[in-house]
């Protein structure tokens, strides 16, 4: 790499910027960025006046430029600290002299390469974009480093000779460098010769230390904790965590109601097996803050009415007497409480369903009324009992926490309707429709926010799409076919899209060359349709086949097995499971057969094939039933695989996912290679209009073809 | 009696009643300006006469309704009456089209009609 190279320059820090700077190597000592070294052009070092600067580096080139004909170097000393300051600049480019000059300038300086231990790194900045200096830029054109913002050193030490070569040419140009300020790198010195107003034979010797850097040629394009590609690391499981924090807790009087608080899922725990303790906080922090309000809130009466009893709030005795009136607003206490909290455990106590990133905005309202309400309420309690405790009466102090649980009921009512049944009637018609495999299906939704609509649909999701089977992706090709397949396709190597992710993903790897593939031999060969056809054509067929065998050899296997009391002669008793094991080996491998053409076999292991032929049998099911779970493969949630506790999805959405769901949002839900693009449109308002038909009108008569009227 | 048996083609000789009907001018529907008769027919060679609610016995035009008030009830035209031949035309041995062509040509209708019971016993 360039950048290793250690370039001596004698120069100071920038003083104003004479034109004779004669920069060689370089290179920011700040910035290391890892480069990808462009491709050093062995041109010739002189004569080469034609060759035209290609330049890479933005900066570089903005910096170079100004220099017009000036040499490379020049700019390249000031790119090397400041590239911004080198901009400035450029507007007071020093004309171009006329290229004798420079020749001339070349030979004189010439000699002097030996004499300086200079090495060259103009070229890479230098490549300015100028074509009318690119002439003699030329040569340091070849060198320009694409990535960095410095001029590198293009040669290395053992190159001394071109790079002499190099600052011979920078020096010649040294000459129409005029207000140019060496830039104050602290790592570059410069040291001009000569006499600063003649501008032609200036030469500065500049000499930079670069940092070394050892790791030539391996460098890495991204410092992870990988150790190889397809791995992933314990940096990315850390990122874990951060996230909302938890959002209020469930609904009224709910402790475990759909606590959706907030989340924070790396990408790749799609199973939920590397979710730490960041996610289970969250996932219960909701839940139980509702809890723990609903329990107070429901405590709170209770206190109040117990309180002046066991004396903690000292009241005489005559003030303690009870008469009917307070017993039977006691009892009406009792009830509503009972109410409250049968009508909280039966809405609101479940299990929280999803932990959702954005804050639940109807549940924290909720819950913030409850915690207002109960809180005004004690406090007015505090505030009566302390103050005017001679004048307090029970009967006084039981209305008031009847009072505190008539709002809390209706509070509850109100719970109810807000998480409830505000989103039951339906508003919009959600369009989703799975990535990989273009199923779509279409459901009526209420008005609800989008992370709950997330939610809600993944319900339907897991309960109704049908299996994805990557494997599936491409068709079992023919034999036949192969031949075809070599001379239509070609490899496809992306380095770039596979780099972007920090492990590789079979799936996306697969996917990126499959939609190259298609695409390319879709250009390259226009029957590629027919090939497609054909293949599906086939496939259907060997399919068809395969099923009917399978199905006939399960049935003929299920009449194998009788149960024991049906069985008249002698016969050994066996339990379903051995039942089970007995009759497969019959139709094992039609089975096999079957699963292979579906490439359903890593969904179904030898064990669970004989537990559910177990079942099958000691429920009297026929073999059409047992294969059912085969031929079917939907919905997704008959795959065992798909029934874990944790199913982690990412959300993404241009717009705030609290807010409600609108007419064209668009939103999609990811799980690795599966995505769900999902699409809301209003649902019509409908105008039935009555159509009267009178019954005197509704009478028929017979009419035949063979009358005519006339 | 062979007139309302009567074989298509074959001659006959029957007594008949001599209609003439004159047509009225209405609008129809649509407002254009029509010659009304104000009956209909039913017949012709190329129907069945076996499915005829009326139980027509040949394949000849009967009239099957009279309108009240038309041309055709003032004429003397009655429901059931066979037309056996229209200004010239022999409506025995045409099909319903012609027939209904041959009544729509002309503004008024010179018709022979047999009639069960009065033109035969």
């Amino acid at each position: 790499m360039y950048d290793n190279m250690t370039t001596y320059m004698l120069s100071d820090s920038p003083e104003s910027g004479s034109g004779s700077n004669h920069q060689i190597g370089g290179g920011n000592s700040s910035s290391n960025a890892p480069s990808l070294i462009g491709s050093p052009r062995s041109t010739p070092v002189f004569g080469n006046n034609g060759h035209a600067l290609k330049t890479n580096g933005g900066l570089m080139m903005n910096g170079s430029s100004s220099g017009a004909k000036e040499m490379g170097g020049h700019q390249m000393w000031n790119n090397v600290g400041h590239p911004q300051q080198q901009q400035m600049q450029s507007p007071v480019a020093q004309p171009p002299l006329p290229p004798p000059h420079h020749h001339r300038n070349n030979v004189i300086v010439d000699d002097r390469e030996e004499n300086q231990s200079l090495r060259s790194d103009h070229s890479n900045s230098m490549a300015g974009g100028l074509s009318s200096s690119n002439r003699a830029h030329s040569r340091s054109s070849r060198h320009q480093h694409q990535h960095s913002n410095r001029p590198l050193a293009s040669t290395q030490s053992g190159k001394s000779t071109s790079s002499g070569h190099h600052r011979s040419h920078r020096s010649a140009r040294a000459g129409q460098h005029r207000d140019h300020p060496i830039s104050s790198s602290p790592m570059q010195t410069s040291a001009v010769l000569g006499d600063r107003s003649n501008n032609q034979h200036q030469e500065v010797i500049e000499v930079q230390i670069l940092p070394q850097d050892d790791g030539w040629g391996d460098n890495a394009t991204a410092l992870t904790g990988n150790t190889s590609v397809a791995s992933g690391s314990m940096d990315d499981v850390s990122r874990l965590g951060g996230g909302d924090g938890g959002r209020g807790g469930g609904g009224d009087g709910g402790p475990n109601d759909p606590a959706w608080s907030s989340n924070a899922m790396g990408q790749f725990q799609s199973q939920g097996g590397h979710l730490g303790w960041n996610f289970k906080c969250q996932r219960y922090l909701g839940s139980i803050t509702a809890a723990v309000l609903a329990v107070l809130a429901v405590m709170t009466p209770v206190a109040m009415v117990l309180l002046p009893r066991m004396q903690i709030v000292p009241l005489r005795s005559e003030q303690l007497r009870c008469p009917a009136e307070c017993e039977g607003l006691l009892i009406t206490l009792t009830v509503k409480l009972v109410l409250l909290v049968l009508g909280s455990w039966a809405v609101f106590w479940r299990p929280t369903r999803a932990t959702m990133p954005r804050i639940f905005f109807l549940r924290t309202l909720v819950l913030l009324l409850v915690f207002v309400t109960t809180f005004a309420y004690c406090l007015f309690y505090g505030v009566r009992v302390v103050e005017q405790q001679d004048q307090l009466d029970y009967k006084a102090i039981v209305t008031f926490a009847l009072s505190l649980v008539d709002a809390l009921l209706f509070v509850h009512y109100a719970a109810v309707l807000l998480l409830e049944i505000r989103q039951m009637p339906p508003r919009y018609y959600l369009h989703v429709i799975r990535s990989p495999d273009g199923i779509s299906r279409g459901y009526p939704i209420g008005a609800i926010s989008i992370q709950r609509a997330a939610v809600w649909l993944l319900d339907k999701y897991y309960t109704e799409f049908p299996i994805y089977n990557p494997f599936l992706e491409r068709l079992p090709p023919r034999r036949s076919r192969s031949k075809l397949a070599h001379s239509s396709s070609f490899k496809f190597y992306d380095l770039d899209a596979q780099n972007n992710h920090g492990s590789l993903n079979p799936g996306n790897a697969r996917g990126v060359l499959s939609t190259t593939s298609s695409s390319t031999t879709a250009r390259r060969n226009n029957s590629s349709h027919n090939e497609r056809f054909y293949e599906e054509h086939e496939y259907e067929r060997r399919l068809k086949k395969r099923r009917a065998r399978l199905v006939t050899s399960a049935e003929e296997a299920f009449t194998h097995i009788r149960r024991l009391q049906a069985e008249p002669g002698p016969a050994v008793p066996m339990d379903p499971y051995e039942a089970a094991q007995a009759i497969f080996p019959s139709m094992a491998r039609p089975l096999q057969k079957y699963l292979r053409i579906t490439r359903q076999q890593p969904r179904h292991t030898v064990e669970s094939i004989l537990q559910h032929l177990a079942i099958c049998l000691s429920h009297d099911l026929s073999a059409r039933a047992f294969v059912e779970k085969f031929l079917a493969a939907s919905p997704v949630m008959q795959n065992d695989k798909e029934k874990c506790p944790i199913q982690t999805w990412s959300l993404v959405c241009d717009v705030l996912l609290s807010r409600g769901i609108e007419d064209g949002t668009v939103f999609q839900l990811r799980q690795g290679d599966v995505s769900l693009l999902c699409r809301i449109s209003n649902l019509p308002h409908f105008n039935i209009t009555e159509e009267i038909i009178e019954p005197k009108s509704n009478k028929f008569v017979l009419r035949l073809s063979s009358e005519t009227s006339v | 009696m062979s007139t309302f048996f009567h074989q298509a083609g074959t001659a006959m000789e029957c007594l008949s009643i001599p209609i003439t009907l004159h047509k009225e001018s209405v609008l129809d529907h649509e407002g254009r300006e029509v010659h009304r008769c104000g009956f209909k027919i039913g017949g012709g060679i190329d129907q069945d006469f076996r499915k005829s609610p009326q139980n027509y016995s040949d394949n000849g035009i009967y009239v099957t309704e009279v309108q009240e008030n038309s041309p055709a009830a003032k004429a003397g035209l009655r429901m059931n009456d066979k037309i056996l031949q229209c200004n010239g035309y022999d409506l025995t041995m045409c099909t319903h089209k012609k027939a209904v062509d041959y009544i729509k040509k002309y503004p008024v209708l010179n018709m022979l009609v047999a009639r069960k019971g009065v033109t035969h016993s």
